[in-house]
């Protein structure tokens, strides 16, 4: 927990664009609400490689998202069901379940399809969010985290100096 | 051009198509390195969440092309006897459809099964997830069985309940009620005062009709009040003398009811604590149906288990089917296919069972838990070759779960010239038989619906040698039944299995019955007596005084009849006498 911590306040305090970190964030939201072998999945991930978002971030994100996807399933499996059995969509569904992409991505699951529609819906609004958060929180409190010991801790560490080695080569986000 | 450029730099990192391929390769990689682990973990997962106990998987492994399986030394934990496999599968080859996985349904065309064996010894007993429900018979079966012990009659009546004693108390308590009715009844008829009162009356009216003719004619007037007053009693004790016959009936009965009901204390406590001749009727029913009953809970507890594999728990919401998967979170909601399909099918098994009484090969076909999907029941048809313990055998079956509000099932089983060989017929501690060498010829068909289970197993065993135990303990019964049994040669079972899925009977029925019958039926009667004796004393020591005290309390009942009687007479005297006194003029009555 404190190194996912101490991640998660190496990446705030990186150079790294708030809006990199953020859309990282969203995909994050998705990956960690759908299944981890699945079309979707692949497609998120070739999107976050290809895409300039920093990948530790995503990393992060994911890992606490599949986290909360747990908690989240009564949730999910009610939305998903609702829309699964609405009628109006039921030729969709129909469609979509004569494909075998589709099938392979098991969309007629009521936690696949809830996670799905989930992660879709609140990937913008967290998107912006964390955007709008990372930027106000630069702004007023990473002076006063730099003085933190925990901070001046990790900026001593190994790990930090190959992180931002990588960093000053992309692989963190930054160009 | 060149700001679309720079703002497509800015947020395109090509680099990291080479990391996406690098990581993709490293993650199919390290799938194909662990795949056979993580096919034998799957495996032992869903195996262990079906059975309810400990599922163990040897080694699995897969091949890629063609797509396909082998699963070597499965072991399936027994819920019931946790050292124990109740299956054991040496090999297990099978080829999956791969086209068809993509669109995650598991279709096998054939499986072959080899070396499957049951009740193996295991190493370390295997965990037991979900216990199977205790038999609620289990109590009942030992409590069917006769005691073959005269009980201590002191503890016996301790834990009965006599109802002799009340009811006696009941009648006491009922008697003197009307005994003090009649009482006040009786004592508000003419006393002795009022009879004197018209023997004076009486005699006052012979004096006058000696005074001449105008004595008379008062005697006449007096005489007609005499009559009056008179008839009025008579009449009320008639009416009271009426009524207490009804009362002094139902008053005997009472008595009678009561005194009859120590010996139907006794009678029912010596039925209760020994053999009764319904009893001694069928004793293969108190003596093997314990161990039938057990065969047949553990073929319901497998059913039970493996009902999951025959049909799923679905719901129809519309036009679209709402099932639990086999494995995962949440539902899965059906639509309708183009080329239906289950998602589960396992079209053959050829497997070769041993058991311990020799080879058996033969097919199960369609496995799914869409039946209904793919219009056709699961069947199985296996038959025994080479073996060393029978002739020849078969067992055959369908369950049809394609309506599963309607299931179908039924089985067929025939044994010819099994060699059975120290087989338990009675685990009874008092009386355990077993089937020490018999050749036998068994023949069982069951039937199950959605409302019903029926079965009927009819066992011909010849050259028997039956042993029950020689300890000599259980008495004179048990060894009355080891001598009798001793002596058969060729018995036949029937067990007789009827009633709902959830509560059916076991009824066994033997021409062993007629055997046992008559070599305890003597024993049998001389222990009865011996208990009824020991009843009676005990019994009738508590109710001898409390019914002497009835008794009485009837003769004081009665007398009040008696006073009755005698004021009848009384006054039927005095209207004779007061009639006469008028010189037959007047009618009194």
């Amino acid at each position: 927990m404190i190194k996912m911590i101490a991640n998660l306040l190496k990446i705030l305090n990186s150079d790294a664009d708030p809006s990199q970190i953020s859309l990282a964030l969203g995909f994050a939201l998705v990956s960690g609400l759908l299944p981890f072998i699945s079309p979707l999945s692949l497609l998120v991930l070739f999107i976050v490689f290809i895409l300039r978002v920093n990948l530790s971030a995503y990393f992060l994100g994911t890992a606490f998202f599949t986290g909360i996807a747990y908690l989240l399933d009564p949730l999910l499996h009610r939305i998903g069901l609702a829309l699964l059995t609405a009628a109006p969509l039921e030729g969709l569904w129909t469609a979509l379940y004569n494909s075998t992409i589709w099938r392979i991505q098991r969309f007629n699951n009521s936690v696949v399809m809830g996670g799905l529609v989930f992660g879709v819906l609140c990937f913008v609004p967290l998107v912006f969010l964390s955007n709008a958060l990372i930027r106000r929180y630069r702004e007023h409190v990473l002076a006063w985290v730099r003085k933190t010991r925990l901070m001046q801790a990790i900026r001593l560490s190994k790990f930090y100096d190959i992180y931002s080695k990588v960093s000053g080569w992309g692989w963190g986000g930054q160009a | 051009m060149g700001m679309g450029g720079s703002g497509m730099k800015r947020w395109i990192r090509w680099p990291g198509l080479i990391g996406f391929t690098i990581f993709v390769v490293v993650v199919v990689a390290l799938w194909f390195l662990f795949m056979d682990t993580l096919v034998r973990r799957a495996v032992e997962k869903a195996g262990t969440a079906l059975v309810g106990a400990e599922v163990d998987l040897a080694r699995a492994q897969v091949t890629l092309v063609p797509l396909g399986v082998t699963l070597s030394g499965l072991q399936v934990t027994d819920p019931s006897a946790p050292s124990t496999n109740s299956i054991e599968v040496l090999r297990i080859a099978f080829r999956l459809d791969s086209l068809n996985l993509f669109r995650r349904k598991v279709i096998i065309d054939e499986m072959a099964a080899e070396g499957v064996r049951f009740g193996t010894a295991r190493k370390r007993p295997g965990k037991v997830v979900v216990p199977p429900p205790k038999p609620p018979e289990a109590k009942e079966k030992e409590a069917a069985l006769p005691s073959f012990t005269v009980p201590d009659v002191k503890k016996v009546l301790q834990q009965e309940k006599l109802e002799s004693p009340a009811l006696i108390e009941q009648a006491q308590a009922d008697l003197k009620k009307k005994s003090e009715a009649w009482q006040k009844t009786v004592a508000s008829m003419p006393d002795k005062a009022a009879l004197d009162a018209y023997q004076a009356r009486v005699q006052k009216l012979k004096e006058t009709q000696k005074g001449g003719l105008k004595g008379l004619k008062g005697a006449a007037a007096d005489a007609l009040a005499l009559s009056k007053d008179l008839n009025r009693d008579l009449d009320s004790v008639k009416k009271a003398k009426a009524s207490f016959g009804t009362d002094l009936a139902a008053a005997k009965a009472l008595v009678e009811k009561a005194e009859r009901s120590p010996l139907e204390d006794i009678r029912r406590i010596a039925d209760k604590y020994s053999i009764s001749s319904e009893g001694l009727q069928n004793l293969s029913q108190a003596l093997f149906g314990g161990a039938i009953r057990s065969w047949v809970d553990s073929g319901v507890l497998w059913y039970s288990r493996l009902k999951p594999l025959l049909e799923r728990s679905g719901e129809k919401k519309g036009n679209v089917q709402v099932v639990k998967p086999l494995r995962g979170r949440g539902v899965d909601v059906r639509f309708r296919e183009e080329r239906p399909l289950p998602d589960f099918l396992i079209s053959t098994i050829k497997a070769s069972l041993q058991p311990e009484a020799g080879t058996f090969t033969g097919t199960i076909r369609n496995i799914t838990p869409d039946q209904a999907v793919l219009g056709a029941p699961l069947t199985f048809s296996f038959a025994g070759s080479g073996m060393k313990d029978a002739q020849a055998a078969s067992i055959t079956g369908r369950l049809d779960h394609r309506k599963a509000h309607l299931p179908d099932d039924a089985l067929d089983i025939a044994v010819r010239g099994y060699q059975a060989n120290n087989l338990a017929l009675s685990s009874a501690a008092s009386l355990p038989i077993s089937l020490q060498e018999g050749v036998m010829d068994l023949e069982v068909k069951g039937r199950r619906d959605a409302k019903t289970v029926s079965a009927r197993c009819v066992a011909l065993v010849k050259g028997v040698r039956l042993n029950a135990g020689g300890d000599g303990s259980g008495g004179a019964f048990a060894n009355a039944i080891r001598s009798s049994l001793a002596k058969v040669s060729s018995f036949s079972l029937t067990a007789e299995i009827a009633g709902t899925p959830e509560n059916y009977g076991v009824r066994i029925s033997s021409d062993l019955d007629r055997v046992m019958r008559d070599a305890a039926g003597g024993v049998v009667r001389e222990y009865r007596d011996r208990l009824e004796k020991e009843l009676r004393q005990a019994v009738l020591e508590k109710t001898e005084t409390k019914l002497a005290g009835l008794k009485e309390g009837l003769g004081g009942l009665g007398s009040q009849g008696g006073k009755l009687d005698g004021l009848q007479d009384r006054l039927n005297s005095l209207i004779k006498e007061a009639g006469s006194s008028a010189g037959g003029k007047i009618k009194l009555r």
